[in-house]
């Protein structure tokens, strides 16, 4: 075996993933007051658990997540049905046009719709209500205009996962469907997407798990809004670690987040498993290239 | 006589050409101390966000020239303070000298990140008002030196206060009556507008009121009081100001704002004296400014007249310098030197850094003293000169500013959208602070305790009652998507 | 090879109705339109003034330009920081799709390709490492990188972005997918060691593959912001998205000189340039390698 070709991954793996995660579990076992460190047990996260602060935001990114995820992969998998269907011409331009907001940072699109949302700028947010006009960055609305704002960015780019997947269903199924007597509405809910179940799936994980880190846009937002230090999880990891200084309680806060994560995405891969193996087990291996696996991209 | 000619000269040279060697060369007119030579050749760093930092540097080594300044520039405010923070916990990484404001100082004492550099510094006391050598000192020693000031005004617009009728107020009580009488002549305009976002104006407004939120009772231990009868008075005025739609709540510095300054929504509002450079002349059409200064109201019609504080910063020798002396030199010439002291005073658009400077002599300087166009060709001399002597000096910071500043922006909009009373805002404020607090490892003393018994009892169990609700709704979230989950592999299964 | 060729689903086709084609259309435009919108005002807004930009319609052109003014601001502020950003961003992208790329499609390789005790427990891992949150590494990994010394430099921020543990997972998906296994035994038989096998044969027949995740690598480090973030406090070092949102920052400080929103829009629009071309040009390939994902041999 190569062994040399494997190792520039392990000892990177080793280094920069094992290791803060050990370092971090250690770390939430003190607290730090005057540069001493005093080893506490599970004091920050007792604290952790009593923190309203810490679960408002997780109830947030949860709300966040359910609502997002949900509109975001039905605008995905609508479009995608659509481009798949007779009924469109240009699709290579539609698809490329849907594709492009996942080329803009975070950080930029954070900026541009945070204009676009001024309703004494906007001519489409004044729409809304001529006295009133909606103004999705005050503080009950913003959740919403995050919404928008991660949709805009993410829903072409599962769109395209979605439509490379069903590109790839034998063209003898539509057929068989059309002899059948389907229509074409039919044929996408009764043929296509369970074919792309798989696919579906693993969009929906990734989605959750980032849709709990949400960060970049609320970070940038903060500056436009009432937006607090502990909006979401992560925002409440990075402030209090980097603005309050205190790396142990962040830590902790850490943690609590990854098991909450993991815990959810082995919960939802597990249930929407196959209950029993079985041999007809040709499933579509679609295996995506998604964003949200490279290290350290947040959303 | 002679001083005046001179005045009319540099203004007559100023004006005639903004060059860089003409501001330095005659702008000697302000008092100025006796600097200390400094002969060894170092480099120094200094971390600022303000413009034109090269020209301040460069008057500097017309008198230092062995000390070399790099300036760095790391972002404004919290983005800055986020770093500095984190590279002195990291121990490398930190700059000589570092711009950081007022109400973040204690922090950085208390984390161990400042220098005293009295010894360097002290032969300046006398040029800066009282009240801003107190904020850079503590138990006896000096960290920073004073670089400006946002003494308290009013702004206004005239044509609006002309067009119906409107007496400028003197009084907050006033205030109240013609934000009604302009909102109801023109229900499309508000008075003014309290940022919800921004807790710099809103605590410089509370100092104004005779608010002290943080009191130090020794190196580590503190007295706070958020939620004190001053404080309540002024957010609750506000707070009946915006119920009646007199007042806007809003978020500064955003689109939405700036496009209603734009277009001319507001008639008045409370400021600072940088105001008119960073408010009103970046936004308002050219050539319709009409915006003048005058006095911050007042709470009591015929009592001392008394100011509060909005924003201003500090040039503060980090403990990671190895030249203190050039470093401590560095802030207290740049802040005292009649050439540097100009700079600041001088509009960013014309080379200067368009700050008002802290140095007492300042208001002398014909740049500060004359008419501004920021403003509608104003001389607002005399209403800041008033504001800065009258700044309450009691007022002080503590080491969690960041901390407050992020409560006050979560309650205060909870407040504003009528989630919870003005009052309740500020008992959750100072019930969260003094947990923090606690937590920090700081001995603190609950100001509001004796007081307020009964309303901080009551903000407990709404705020615990509320933690439950957070983690009921969790729950039922997990339990439907769980449970319908569940649902589906079983009827798969069967 | 390929299930479905365009051929064939041409001749699927049906000829559709006419009003549905037409509904569909103009859906599918209005859509566009949405995902648009932004990118043609942040094309407007390079042209304003600040003050244009809260004074004028906000979709339309203003009536004097600014862009050549703007242009000249971006380029003089701070001695063209935005530049060095720019050159930054590259930077860390290439070294990270470079290097990251090979060193995820090496270990792919081994573990696709080889039996041996550990392997299972690598690739679960990597699964399991796909789930935790970048967030609750950035704390220890940027204590680990200032205690070797390493914080505020070009490697302190590359090494922890070489680290890709999809990049590995797909690429031993693909590997096991477009490699056949006999090619090793072939190999071997001929007398080329392990490693000639790979970098000869093996790396050619997966360069789709290295393309596809080359891309994917190189955009999400251009987008990257939390990393970034969090290990660098030099603004010599930032890249793009960093130092814009430091710009960004600036806008509620006095002192800080103009409001630099003319500053941002160009700088935003000029950012988001190179990654559009990318994407004009190479969107076949960014997609291949979702598709060559779904092929069945």
């Amino acid at each position: 075996m190569p062994i040399l070709l494997l190792a520039p991954f392990v000892v990177l793996f080793a280094v920069f993933f094992i290791f803060p995660v050990l370092y971090a579990l250690y770390l939430s076992l003190f607290v730090s007051h005057g540069g001493q460190n005093i080893f506490v047990g599970l004091q920050n996260y007792v604290q952790v658990f009593q923190d309203t602060a810490y679960w408002s935001g997780l109830l947030r990114v949860i709300l966040y997540g359910v609502i997002q995820v949900t509109i975001m992969l039905i605008v995905a998998l609508v479009l995608a049905l659509l481009l798949d269907s007779d009924y469109v011409k240009g699709k290579a331009m539609f698809r490329l046009i849907y594709f492009l907001p996942y080329a803009v940072p975070g950080v930029i699109a954070a900026i541009m719709w945070g204009f676009l949302y001024a309703p004494q700028l906007d001519p489409l947010m004044s729409l809304f209500s001529a006295k009133h006009p909606l103004n999705l960055l005050a503080q009950g609305h913003v959740l919403a205009g995050i919404i928008n704002m991660a949709t805009w960015e993410w829903a072409g780019y599962n769109m395209t996962i979605y439509f490379a997947s069903l590109t790839s269903i034998p063209v003898e199924l539509y057929e068989a469907a059309r002899l059948d007597g389907c229509s074409e509405v039919q044929t996408a809910i009764h043929v296509k997407v369970p074919m792309i179940r798989q696919t579906i799936i693993l969009t929906v994980v990734l989605s959750i798990i980032g849709s709990l880190q949400l960060f970049n846009e609320p970070f940038v937002l903060a500056s436009l809004t009432t937006i607090s230090a502990s909006y979401t999880p992560n925002m409440y990891i990075y402030n209090t670690a980097f603005s309050y200084g205190n790396f142990n309680y962040s830590a902790a806060m850490s943690v609590v987040l990854a098991v909450i994560t993991f815990v959810a995405s082995l919960f939802f891969l597990y249930m929407t498993s196959e209950p029993a193996p079985s041999n007809k087990k040709k499933v579509n291996r679609a295996e995506h290239p998604n964003m949200n696996g490279v290290p350290g991209e947040v959303r | 006589m002679k001083s005046s000619a001179r005045l009319a000269l540099v203004s007559g040279l100023t004006l005639a050409s903004m060059s860089f060697s003409q501001v330095v060369a005659h702008a000697a007119t302000i008092p100025q101390p006796q600097y200390p030579s400094y002969s060894k050749n170092v480099t120094i760093t200094w971390w600022t966000w303000t413009a034109n930092p090269n020209n301040v540097i460069k008057a500097f080594n017309q008198v230092y020239p062995n000390i070399h300044v790099v300036p760095q520039d790391i972002g404004s405010g919290s983005k800055e303070y986020t770093k500095l923070a984190t590279v002195l916990k990291s121990g490398s990484g930190a700059p000589d000298v570092a711009q950081i404001e007022y109400q973040m100082l204690p922090k950085f004492i208390s984390s161990g990140g400042l220098q005293d550099i009295s010894k360097y510094v002290n032969f300046t006391q006398s040029y800066f008002p009282s009240w801003t050598w107190n904020q850079v000192s503590q138990n006896g020693k000096v960290y920073a030196v004073p670089e400006d000031i946002g003494q308290m005004a009013l702004f206004y617009r005239t044509d609006v206060f002309k067009k119906y009728g409107i007496t400028v107020p003197t009084t907050w009580q006033q205030f109240a009556d013609d934000a009604n009488k302009l909102h109801t002549a023109n229900p499309n305009m508000y008075f003014s507008y309290l940022p919800i976002n921004d807790p710099g104006e809103i605590t410089g407004l509370l100092w104004q009121g005779g608010a002290k939120l943080f009191q130090q009772t020794g190196p580590n231990s503190w007295n706070i009081t958020i939620n004190s009868p001053q404080a309540k008075k002024v957010m609750n005025f506000w707070g009946s100001l915006i119920k009646k739609g007199d007042v806007q709540a809003v978020s500064d510095y955003t689109p939405a704002w700036e496009t209603a300054l734009a277009k001319g929504e507001y008639a008045a509002t409370p400021g600072a004296s940088w105001s008119p450079a960073y408010v009103i002349s970046p936004y308002v059409k050219p050539g319709t400014n009409n915006w003048n200064a005058s006095d911050i109201p007042q709470w009591q019609q015929n009592g001392t007249f008394v100011d509060g504080d909005w924003g201003g910063a500090t040039n503060a020798v980090t403990t990671q310098s190895k030249h203190p002396q050039a470093a401590a030199l560095f802030a207290a010439f740049i802040n005292t030197a009649s050439s540097t002291v100009s700079l600041s005073g001088t509009p960013y658009t014309a080379g200067g850094r368009g700050l008002y400077p802290a140095d007492k002599y300042a208001s002398q300087l014909p740049q500060l003293n004359s008419a501004q166009s920021d403003l509608a060709g104003q001389n607002p001399q005399s209403v800041y000169s008033k504001g800065a002597a009258s700044v309450n000096t009691s007022f002080q910071w503590s080491p969690w500013t960041d901390y407050v500043y992020n409560q006050m922006t979560v309650e205060f909009a909870n407040a504003a959208s009528g989630k919870e009373t003005w009052d309740q805002a500020l008992d959750n404020i100072q019930k969260n602070t003094v947990a923090f607090a606690k937590t920090e490892g700081y001995q603190v003393v609950d100001g509001s305790a004796a007081s307020s018994s009964a309303s901080s009892a009551t903000g407990q169990a709404a705020s615990s009652s509320s933690h439950v609700g957070e983690i009921v709704a969790i729950v039922v979230i997990v339990l439907i998507v769980g449970g319908a989950l569940v649902i589906w592999r079983r009827r798969r299964t069967s | 090879m390929i299930s479905t060729t365009n051929l064939q689903r041409e001749n699927h086709r049906r000829s559709a109705d006419p009003v549905k084609k037409t509904a569909t259309t103009i859906l599918l435009t209005l859509i566009a339109a949405y995902f648009l919108l932004p990118l043609y005002w942040l094309l407007v807004s390079t042209t304003k003034t600040t003050q244009q930009l809260f004074n004028t319609p906000m979709l339309l052109f203003p009536s004097h330009w600014n862009l050549l003014s703007n242009w000249h601001w971006l380029n003089s502020y701070q001695h063209g920081v935005f530049w060095r950003w720019a050159i930054n961003s590259v930077t860390y992208s290439l070294a990270a799709a470079v290097l990251g790329t090979l060193i995820s499609a090496m270990a792919g390789y081994v573990l696709s390709m080889y039996k041996f005790k550990g392997n299972k427990a690598i690739s679960t891992s990597i699964l399991g490492a796909l789930m935790v949150p970048a967030a609750a590494l950035a704390i220890p990994t940027f204590l680990l990188v200032k205690s070797i010394g390493l914080i505020n430099t070009y490697p302190g921020v590359i090494l922890p972005m070489l680290l890709n543990p999809f990049g590995v997972y797909f690429m031993t998906v693909y590997i096991r997918e477009a490699m056949p296994a006999e090619l090793l035994d072939s190999g071997r038989v001929d007398g080329a060691n392990d490693y000639w096998i790979f970098f000869r044969i093996g790396l050619p027949i997966i360069n789709p593959g290295l393309v596809t995740l080359f891309l994917i690598s190189f955009i999400g480090t251009w987008n990257n912001f939390f990393l970034p973030l969090v290990l660098l406090s030099k603004s010599q070092l930032y890249p793009l998205t960093v130092g814009l949102s430091i710009w960004v920052g600036n806008l509620n400080t006095a002192g800080t000189g103009m409001p630099l929103y003319p500053l941002i829009m160009i700088a935003s629009f000029l950012s988001v340039i190179p990654m559009l071309i990318l994407f004009g040009v190479l969107r076949k390939y960014i997609t291949s390698g979702i598709t060559m994902g779904s092929v069945k041999s």
